[in-house]
């Protein structure tokens, strides 16, 4: 499953990534933590630990997903709910 | 002695609720927050609404700056929920809701252990009844589960108050810290409905379970009333800063990859209340500020985020991010809430997470607990993951379902509405809500680095999402599920039980026979040998029974030579 994401936004988020990334120069951040005052490290952080994270719950699903029926009737991943609780209702094509 | 506690106005409310016309009961939903808002904030600090029993002198309501943040934003939540559930004509959920709300307000406000346990309890029985009232099948299963895990939660508060009480002659509630056996059972209970790790299961389980307007309740209050013990009990408990990062991490792995949005918003919660119990470890005044300031927070933007997952579920009658998409086009007012607390949880400047989180991370690393700073860096950009952009982007975004719902009724818009407003609100003018907090606040959110870091941060983060959707590397929503701890109880002790009774009880069979065979094998030779004629039955001469004697004197005497007994 690839793109599904217009250009134009991912255009103002690189611009932005590059701003932030330029103004760490800049900026003292008053770094407090051993480490904490690596050039860019929050950018760095960021990244590393989002795509790490999916990465690893990528992984992670190989080994515990199973299917929606697995825990049968004694849960609601197998059921729809209920339709006296909704107000199903699409608007006019 | 104050006549009307707070928590006894929604007592008597869910009593009235039952007896109202249908029409009337939802203004009761809103009116009951509005009058005990009024009362807790009427209300002087000190000890009120004192009773004798049984010997005791029990303290129904303890007003200090600790308990009255947290009663409030219970207030502002129970006002908020009431709004979203205007359209419900389900006495059993209205009368919960009341029951829950002021359990959870007489939580807070309690002054002693036996009333916290009269209100721990009060919050299980009456949120069962917002899982049952899907009723299902699986939702009458699924609440059983909660009910007994939320029950054993009260045993343990029970069982380390009476050995507290033992043990100290003392039912306060005051700093307990990990002592003795008895605080140790009442932080175990706490952990329970704080949703520690491998405690934390019920939520997951329970919380998707509920009615639409239901689970927007639930998330407001136990786990916060747990958070709100912990810091009255354990603050400076070193213990709760590992164990709080650890709840930070591990959520956000099964939230990245669960397809039922409401779930993926209860592992949320749990990460979220990782932040908060990390704040209870540190225990410094900053750091305490922080805990009450990021459940004030996590209240508001949580609900808000279960509100517009309802909103859609109500129209769409499905909550899975596999089945949904796109939605933004006839949604927007649902979406623009939903992006506004996603925005919060993520804690992006201007929004409230960003003004709480702040102060914890800060404490964090003004205390040197550098390894727990980093686990909850790393943690905010896994809480952006899956609550700042899975929930609002599968939802709204991303691959269009072809659904065209309807926009949320009226009145679930205006709950929303006014949530997000407050989530702005705190974000923009941060000292309003620092007003409330325990101890003095000097402590300043909005610094350029502040800024700076927390905008790299998230950033950065958003550009590795992109990356990851572009290369296909990101994981598709599928259906399916993921088991988590909680297959122990629900899959492998049932699926054992049978097999280890059965067991059991051949062993028990076999032992008994084998007994049994030898006792009858005993019988029959000593019947064998006192027949007549036989060693038993015959007659023994005097010299050698002497012999005999003589014979087993010696062997006692040299006996006790060698063993030496006096």
């Amino acid at each position: 499953m690839a793109a599904h994401i217009p250009d134009r936004p991912v255009k103002v988020l690189g611009a932005l990534c590059v701003v932030l990334f330029v103004l760490d120069f800049f900026i003292d951040r008053h770094p407090h933590v051993p480490g904490e005052g690596f050039p860019a490290f929050y950018a760095i952080v960021g990244f590393a630990a989002f795509a790490l994270i999916v990465l690893g719950a990528k992984r992670l699903r190989t080994l515990i997903r199973r299917d929606e029926t697995f825990y049968g009737d004694e849960a609601v991943d197998a059921e729809s709910y209920p339709d006296e609780g909704l107000d199903r209702r699409e608007v006019q094509r | 002695m104050m006549l009307l506690a707070p928590p006894l106005v929604y007592l008597i409310a869910a009593i009235v609720c039952l007896f109202l016309p249908s029409r009337l009961r939802p203004l009761l939903l809103l009116g009951v927050p509005v009058l005990g808002l009024l009362l807790i904030l009427n209300t002087d600090m000190g000890l009120h609404a004192q009773w004798q029993v049984l010997g005791f002198e029990l303290t129904f309501v303890r007003m200090d700056p600790l308990a009255r943040i947290f009663a409030i934003i219970f207030s502002i939540a129970a006002f908020l929920s009431g709004l979203y559930a205007w359209h419900v004509r389900d006495t059993l959920q209205q009368v919960a809701t009341l029951g829950y709300a002021g359990s959870a307000i007489g939580g807070v406000l309690a002054g002693d252990l036996i009333v916290l346990f009269l209100w721990w309890e009060g919050t299980a029985i009456a949120s069962v009844f917002l899982i049952w009232a899907r009723r299902t099948p699986a939702a009458m299963a699924t609440g059983m589960r909660y009910l007994i895990i939320q029950v054993l939660s009260g045993v343990l508060l029970m069982a380390g108050l009476l050995l507290h009480y033992h043990d100290t002659g003392s039912i306060a509630f005051e700093h307990l810290g990990l002592v003795s056996v008895g605080t140790f059972l009442i932080f175990l209970s706490f952990g329970i409905k704080c949703a520690f790790p491998l405690m934390h299961n019920w939520l997951q389980d329970a919380y998707p379970a509920a009615t639409v307007t239901g689970t927007v309740v639930l998330s407001a209050f136990t786990t916060k009333m747990a958070v709100y013990a912990l810091a009255r009990g354990y603050a400076g408990t070193e213990e709760l800063i590992w164990i709080g990062a650890i709840m930070t991490l591990f959520p956000i792995f099964f939230a990245e990859i669960e397809n039922d949005l409401r779930r993926v918003l209860a592992y949320s919660l749990n990460n979220q209340l990782g932040f908060m119990v990390v704040g209870v470890g540190i225990g410094t005044e900053l750091a305490l500020n922080g805990t009450a300031a990021h459940a004030f927070a996590h209240i508001l933007y949580k609900a808000l985020l279960f509100m517009s997952v309802g909103a859609v579920l109500y129209r769409t009658g499905t909550s899975k991010a596999s089945e949904l998409g796109g939605l933004y086009r006839t949604m927007p007012v649902t979406a623009t809430c939903c992006l506004i607390g996603a925005a919060s949880i993520s804690a992006f400047p201007l929004f409230s997470g960003f003004v709480s989180k702040s102060l914890i991370l800060s404490a964090a690393s003004y205390e040197g607990y550098y390894v727990a700073w980093f686990a909850l860096l790393v943690a905010s950009a896994g809480v952006l993951s899956h609550s700042g952009i899975k929930v609002p982007y599968f939802m709204f975004f991303a691959e269009d379902s072809g659904k065209r719902p309807a926009e949320a009724p009226k009145n679930m818009q205006a709950a929303m509405i006014i949530t997000a407003f407050l989530c702005v609100f705190v974000g923009v003018f941060p000292g309003t809500l620092y007003a409330l907090l325990p101890f003095e606040v000097d402590y300043q959110a909005y610094t350029v680095a502040h800024v700076l870091t927390q905008m790299q941060l998230l950033c950065f983060a958003l550009l590795a999402f992109v990356f990851l959707m572009r290369s296909g590397l990101h994981p598709p929503e599928v259906r399916g599920i993921n088991v988590d701890s909680d297959i122990v109880y629900r899959r492998w002790i049932p699926r054992a039980l049978p097999h280890v009774v059965s067991s059991v009880a051949s062993t028990d069979a076999g032992l008994r026979g084998a007994l049994l065979g030898g006792l009858h094998g005993l019988i029959a030779s000593a019947a064998r040998v006192s027949r007549p004629g036989q060693v038993l039955a015959r007659g023994w001469s005097v010299a050698s029974m002497m012999l005999i004697v003589m014979i087993v004197m010696a062997i006692v005497l040299l006996g006790n030579l060698i063993v030496g007994v006096d």
